[in-house]
């Protein structure tokens, strides 16, 4: 079964542009009411570029790309989540994104497969989002 | 130092989890079907980790409306939130200084079980 899974696959670059109304709707969404997410005026004022995303919206990066070594039905639950950011991501730029498999480990019965995205402007690395997924494996 | 607790309540509904599933495109079947939840090993269907955290996110706003610059997030997933579930949301400041602040992430649910808890640290915008 672990053959599934090696260590370091890539997925292609692809292309992400965030518009104001996706976060807009992102942010009705999950209960943020804050200006920062909907006046670029203000967002400019707050010391932004323009509007800026919230910085879970990055998980949702994860149906932009196709990840061949995942299925949408495997059986995984999210272990851990983890962001660091150099910059924060802005609404109408176009970043480059990136997911990369970084390990695979087996923990007794347990198969833990650890994911970097990264997101680039202009080859410049912006924020990188680590992602730990638990793969319940079925008994044979 | 004095220390800054922000808590917030949530009840998930099954409404909040499906359109997730859609929004975010996770339609695994622990979080939509009660009989594929249960066959896994769990209650009832699971919330997405995601959602709560992306919820808890909102918590943390007020610092970078105040020109705190979010650098990094830590969050690890310890037990299974499940739709109908009452969430205390709460996230504590600290460590304060001219420069740099970190504030921690809490869930916890009704039985006062802890979901997920993490760590998040904030760096002074500069004045470019």
């Amino acid at each position: 079964m672990m053959n599934k899974w090696k260590k370091g696959l890539k997925t292609p670059v692809e292309k992400i542009r965030i518009s104001e109304t996706d976060v807009a709707n992102y942010c009705t969404f999950i209960g943020e009411s804050s200006a920062l997410y909907k006046d670029k005026a203000y967002a400019i004022k707050c010391g932004y570029e323009g509007i800026p995303l919230p910085y879970t919206y990055a998980s949702l990066f994860w149906q932009k790309l196709s990840i061949p070594w995942l299925a949408n039905d495997d059986p995984v639950i999210l272990v851990e989540q983890n962001f660091s950011y150099d910059f924060p991501l802005i609404c109408g730029i176009t970043y480059d994104i990136s997911m990369e498999l970084t390990n695979v480990r087996r923990i007794r019965e347990q198969l833990f497969l650890y994911h970097t995205l990264t997101v680039l402007l202009d080859g410049i690395k912006q924020m990188t989002m680590k992602t730990t997924l638990l793969y319940e494996e079925q008994p044979t | 130092m004095r220390l800054i607790a922000i808590v917030q309540h949530l009840i998930v509904t099954e409404n909040l989890v499906t359109t997730y599933a859609n929004i975010s495109g996770d339609q695994n079947k622990v979080h939509l079907c009660i009989k594929t939840a249960k066959e896994k090993g769990f209650e009832d269907r699971i919330a997405h980790g995601m959602l709560i955290l992306a919820i808890h996110s909102t918590l943390c706003t007020p610092l970078l409306e105040k020109g705190w610059e979010l650098t990094n997030v830590k969050s690890k997933f310890v037990h299974p939130i499940y739709i109908h579930d009452k969430l205390e949301l709460t996230s504590t400041i600290t460590y304060h200084s001219a420069q740099k602040c970190t504030a921690t992430i809490l869930c916890t649910n009704f039985h006062n079980k802890t979901t997920f808890y993490g760590k998040m640290v904030f760096v002074r915008r500069s004045k470019n």
